[in-house]
């Protein structure tokens, strides 16, 4: 009985049953359509053969199943189609394995920049504020998150969008840059008020404070002045400057190109388109002038 | 009883009174902003003798007469504007000028938009400077002209008489940079790092405000402190009202610097500094300072910021010319135009300069064969001696 049973629940019979009643659902489906159709059809005598566009496809595409289903009637190919099917979990666990893994090895990618996130910071010690911050910051944005930004894009719009990531990682740049040299100015604001803490502190000692409140603004101010010709003259504020200049003009550039894009939606010329115009004008007075004073 | 060490009481009196007269300069200084101010600058009259482009020259007639008879050309920087000469009625170099009966003309450089970014130095000297030179010629049919130049106006005039010696009969620079090997000066370090080319691909014309932003960070303890503090103390006095924001336009009136004047101006100036070693290419012409041999008056300022004297004293040891003068002054670089100190002395000094050197030099006779002699330099008829003086306030 059990063998009975499976006889009629094989994957063979299913298969059959499948094909059949498959075949059958389609063959009354293709009895659906409208009288109407048919008689025109039948009615036209420039094209008696000429059925209407749709019912003609139709046709053939259930031609084509009916001769797909009695292929797989057969006895060989319905062992190799079942074979087939039998190893359909295996191979969809194994696409599915390929997917997950490939996914989870760009997760374990991200995860391990982040952990180098707090490596780094360790390393540079965040606790003590200072300019090192800002090379670790720098240093951290160039090698951990730069990369992000440089991912090749595809498609029709890969260039904007590669400009667009240019744009976002230039104004990143520029915000570094910007911190640093903030920092730098920063620095004399603080140091000159540590030294006119003390030197407050030793005037107390000695008993002669000035009691005036514009005395003590300019001892500080003075003080101050004195701090940032110090830094002024060192290798690190010349260097912090020049990079936050370049930082700005690269940012400038970079933005510059995204919105050159978004001006050629518009029906108005470019700074690029301009500037060509105005290199022409420049060179066509300058040969006007140089006839003219040859007169 | 022992005198304390810190004399806590006395301390808060004198806060107590500060805050007092804070109270009442607040009073005051709302109807000193809000009364009708007096800011305008440049009042003198002058008249649009030219228009070229965006230039334009302004011409200044002295009302009592001429004095001197060769009008003077005062050639500005590109940087802020020609209205520093003539801030306010009492502290005008041009009112001083004129009252010492010096004809003037003033180039106004205007503001430069997108299209003049490829103008260069060659186009500024070589072409405005030469048509509004042919134009004074011209028009008072003479054959020279006195210039003088301010701060980088003063290294185009300087271009110009090497490279037009035939057209200019005294050269004034004041506060010009010419050495720019020095690091006296922090604009003469910066500048030296400073990417030229990317400024100028980036921008096209260099922002002025950019410049300007430079500029006050050079001592941000005073020019962006101390000025303010300085204001708000005196806040109720309407005439120091006046005069801070007159100053204040000036400063803030900052024209975009042609992209290519200024690249060439850094990278061969700040950068090579090829102008004092007669190195320098304009329009493919050499600048040759052998050939400023008209005489030349060399003012700078001891506690200049910008323009160190060591980046303006070397000149007169490097021109071709017998009759040179330097004077420094125990002032900044502005403060040779604006401070009331000056006023006496800048302008009245100039004026006797050039009427010491007003005379038309006598022609030579044209002679068939050129002896040997005539290969020699003539001495100017004026004195003709290199002097250096320092003028102490």
């Amino acid at each position: 009985m059990e063998q009975r049973q499976q006889e009629t629940t094989g994957p063979e019979n299913m298969l059959n049953a499948w094909v059949k009643s498959t075949s059958e659902f389609w063959q009354n489906m293709n009895n659906f359509w409208p009288q109407e159709s048919k008689n025109a059809k039948t009615s036209s005598k420039e094209s008696a053969h000429a059925k209407p566009r749709m019912e003609a496809n139709w046709d053939t595409t259930l031609k084509t199943f009916k001769a797909f289903a009695s292929t797989l009637s057969e006895q060989s190919n319905q062992e190799a189609t079942l074979k087939g099917l039998n190893t359909l979990p295996e191979i969809v666990m194994k696409l599915a394995q390929n997917g997950l893994s490939g996914f989870m090895q760009i997760q374990q990618a991200l995860l391990e920049k982040a952990g180098k996130v707090g490596q780094s910071v360790k390393a540079y010690d965040f606790e003590n504020l200072d300019q090192q911050t800002f090379k670790a910051l720098s240093d951290l944005y160039e090698k951990e998150f730069q990369q992000f930004f440089n991912i090749p894009q595809l498609g029709l719009t890969r260039g904007y969008q590669e400009k667009f990531n240019h744009a976002l990682d230039k104004y990143n740049q520029l915000s570094v840059a910007a911190g640093e040299l903030l920092c730098l100015l920063s620095l004399p604001v603080e140091n000159s008020l540590k030294v006119l803490q003390e030197k407050v502190a030793n005037l107390a000692e000695e008993g002669e404070l000035p009691d005036s409140s514009k005395t003590y603004y300019q001892m500080w101010i003075k003080i101050l002045e004195g701090h940032f010709l110090t830094l002024y003259q060192s290798d690190e504020y010349t260097q912090s400057l020049n990079k936050a200049l370049v930082s700005l003009s690269d940012y400038q550039m970079a933005k510059d190109a995204v919105l050159q894009d978004l001006l050629k939606l518009l029906p108005i010329p470019s700074q690029d388109d301009m500037d060509e115009l105005y290199k022409e004008i420049y060179l066509l007075k300058k040969r006007i002038r140089k006839l003219e004073k040859k007169k | 009883m022992a005198k304390p060490g810190i004399a806590v009481d006395l301390i808060l009196k004198k806060m107590a009174e500060d805050a007092d007269r804070g109270r009442e300069r607040a009073a005051k200084a709302s109807d000193v902003l809000l009364d009708e101010l007096d800011t305008q600058i440049g009042p003198t009259p002058y008249n649009i003798v030219y228009e070229e482009d965006r230039i334009k020259v302004k011409h200044y007639k002295p009302k009592g007469g001429t004095k001197v008879k060769t009008p003077l050309l005062v050639v500005y920087a590109h940087i802020n504007r020609e209205t520093m000469l003539d801030l306010q009625p009492g502290r005008s170099v041009v009112q001083n000028l004129l009252s010492d009966g010096v004809e003037m003309y003033m180039i106004d450089w205007g503001y430069p938009t997108r299209k003049d970014r490829f103008l260069t130095i060659d186009d500024h000297v070589n072409g405005y400077m030469d048509n509004v030179i042919d134009f004074i010629l011209k028009r008072h049919k003479i054959s020279k002209v006195n210039i003088m130049g301010i701060c980088m106006g003063g290294t185009l005039s300087l271009i110009y008489s090497a490279l037009n010696p035939k057209k200019v009969r005294n050269l004034i620079t004041t506060v010009t940079p010419t050495n720019f090997d020095t690091d006296k000066g922090l604009l003469h370090v910066w500048m030296k790092a400073i990417d030229a080319d990317r400024l100028v691909g980036t921008f096209g014309n260099v922002p002025g405000d950019l410049m300007n932003l430079g500029f006050l960070l050079l001592n941000p303890a005073r020019l962006m402190i101390d000025k303010y503090v300085s204001f708000f103390e005196n806040i109720d006095n309407k005439k120091f009202v006046e005069n801070f924001v007159r100053m204040e336009k000036w400063i803030f009136d900052s024209p975009d610097v042609s992209g290519e004047t200024f690249r060439q101006f850094i990278k061969d100036c700040y950068q090579k500094n090829l102008l004092i070693q007669s190195k320098m290419m304009v329009g493919g012409r050499r600048v040759d300072l052998k050939k400023v041999t008209m005489p030349l008056l060399n003012i700078y300022a001891k506690y200049d910021h910008l323009v160190p004297p060591a980046a303006c004293d070397l000149l007169t040891q490097r021109v071709g010319s017998k009759d040179t003068q330097d004077v420094c002054l125990d002032t900044g670089h502005i403060g040779i135009y604006v401070s009331g100190k000056y006023q006496k002395e800048f302008a009245p000094q100039i004026a006797r300069w050039l009427t010491a050197r007003d005379q038309e030099r006598p022609k030579r006779a044209p002679r068939k064969t050129a002896p040997a002699k005539a290969k020699a330099k003539a001495k100017p008829a004026a004195s003709a001696s290199k002097d250096t003086q320092t003028q102490a306030a």
